[in-house]
């Protein structure tokens, strides 16, 4: 009888996980909205890759460390603006849909789990045009308005691109 | 040889940031650190106490595209003023195709979410202190051997972890104590951002000798242990939640199968930016004829508010309350101090 009982108070505490889970999921979503974005062309992705055009999915996968490696093998590598400059934030916005402070505490929690490199963080665009110059396989988010020679990769269906 | 790997440590930490040429031959090495304060009233003892919790230093390499390292080290002190200085993982990686990967090495056995996700770091802790099922000891935190690992396999961000290491006979020794080998298989998925779902299994077997946790004396037979988990965890912008269950089956000659349960639940709302109260209850209970663990039943409720000063420097406070069945109810008041460097 006692293997009922706490078979009912585990399925209880995972049942009331899963309810609550659901239902706070979608009042995140309402918050998720009130991270600032606008309907303006305000970023850009630059590359060493031999990409062209991502969806907005492939983009948020491939920032979120979650796709490790192109379709040809090359191991991907991440590079930044700092969240404390302009680029930076709006990238934590359109991209993660995160707060700036969200974004650094995601990099060191999934680095701390052993699951992802951290990607480079610059100060300046000028900085992490030429990481991704010098890096093959890596790609960076700059400011839509930066003078770029790395390739531009044409993102579709993402505010903000 | 605590003292000598203390010393190690600092050789290598003053290595590292005393030679800046060291970071440019080692390829995007990296090293973090994590630290925190706690203090504690107990109403019971009506006294106060602080304490030095750990020191964390964090490693990670990448050694070539494909080949990574992981190293975390615990520094602790201990009663008498003495310290004592842990290698909680050292973890050689191999990814061999898209996202999955072999490991070899320590590492935290990837048995739920907690012990998988936050490690030593406080500052990733929802709360002050680990669940109850850490300090009872219910599973392996740390499992060295080998493994397979795969991640956000899918539209569902599929995830395994197949891992054969020493188990529990061994306990933290660099080599396993006997023939047997435990055997984790965890998985989870992660169908939208910040919810993650897992279940797992875990097999050992180990013989008589084997320290029981929590004082209990040592196993007197070979047992045969199985070890189940689900969890629930959602961590958004403005809700947090998390919720696992575990059930173990210890089994041997003479006492029969004999099953423990244990479960917590936390909830937290994020009220302004970086302000956090929450709640989490916690239980455990144990078959009266357990012949592994030491069976005190045992359950707690906690209230507290989290303070995210920023991502690296957070404050936490709490009210709990708790009920075993040897010290009977205590209520305590905890604060803490986590921080990232």
């Amino acid at each position: 009888m006692k293997v009922y009982n706490y078979i009912i108070r585990l399925a209880f505490f995972l049942a009331i996980g899963l309810v609550l889970t659901s239902s706070i999921v979608e009042g995140d979503k309402e918050v998720s909205k009130s991270v600032s974005t606008t309907d303006d062309v305000v970023l850009k992705v630059i590359t060493n890759s031999p990409t062209t055009a991502l969806s907005a999915k492939a983009l948020k996968s491939i920032m979120r460390g979650e796709q490790q490696q192109w379709s040809d093998g090359t191991t991907i590598k991440i590079g930044l603006m700092k969240t404390n400059t302009e680029v930076g934030s709006q990238t934590a916005s359109y991209i993660y849909r995160m707060t700036s402070q969200g974004l650094n505490k995601y990099w060191l929690g999934l680095v701390f789990q052993g699951r992802a490199i951290a990607p480079q963080f610059f100060s300046s665009e000028q900085q992490l045009q030429e990481f991704i110059k010098s890096t093959p396989g890596a790609i960076g988010v700059v400011s839509h308005s930066f003078e770029t020679s790395q390739k531009v990769v044409k993102i579709e269906g993402l505010p903000g691109f | 040889m605590r003292k000598v790997l203390f010393v190690m440590l600092l050789c290598i930490v003053s290595l590292y940031n005393g030679f800046g040429q060291l970071s440019s031959m080692m390829e995007e090495t990296t090293l973090k650190g994590f630290a925190h304060f706690n203090s504690n009233y107990g109403f019971e003892s009506e006294k106060v106490s602080f304490e030095v919790g750990e020191l964390d230093l964090f490693f990670t390499s990448r050694v070539s595209d494909k080949f990574t390292i992981l190293n975390e080290n615990v520094i602790k002190l201990d009663n008498g003023g003495s310290f004592n200085a842990s290698i909680e993982r050292l973890i050689f990686k191999y990814n061999y195709r898209g996202n999955h990967s072999v490991l070899f090495g320590k590492v935290h056995t990837a048995l739920n979410y907690w012990n998988d996700t936050y490690h030593h770091g406080r500052v990733f802790f929802p709360t002050i202190d680990r669940p109850s099922f850490f300090s009872a000891k219910i599973f392996p935190i740390h499992t060295t051997g080998i493994g397979l690992q795969g991640q956000n396999l899918g539209d569902l961000r599929f995830g395994y972890d197949v891992l054969v290491g020493n188990g529990i006979g061994a306990h933290d020794n660099p080599i396993d104590d006997d023939k047997f080998k435990s055997v984790t298989i965890a998985t989870h998925m992660k169908p939208i951002d910040g919810l993650r779902v897992g279940v797992s299994a875990y097999y050992d077997q180990f013989q008589e000798g084997v320290h029981r946790p929590g004082g209990a004396g040592e196993v007197t037979e070979r047992i045969n242990m199985s070890l189940y988990t689900a969890s629930v965890a959602y961590f958004g912008n403005k809700f947090e939640f998390l919720s696992e269950g575990t059930f173990t089956a210890n089994s041997s000659d003479s006492l029969g199968t004999n099953n423990s349960y244990s479960a917590y639940a936390y909830f937290g709302v994020r009220v302004k930016n970086k302000i956090v109260p929450y709640t989490k209850v916690d239980f455990l209970s144990f078959d009266d004829n357990e012949q592994y663990y030491s069976p005190v039943d045992y359950s707690s409720i906690l209230f507290g508010v989290r303070y995210d000063y920023t991502y690296r420097a957070v404050f936490k406070l709490e009210f709990q309350h708790t009920f075993d069945e040897l010290a009977k109810a205590g209520n305590s008041i905890k604060g803490q101090i986590a921080v990232g460097f």
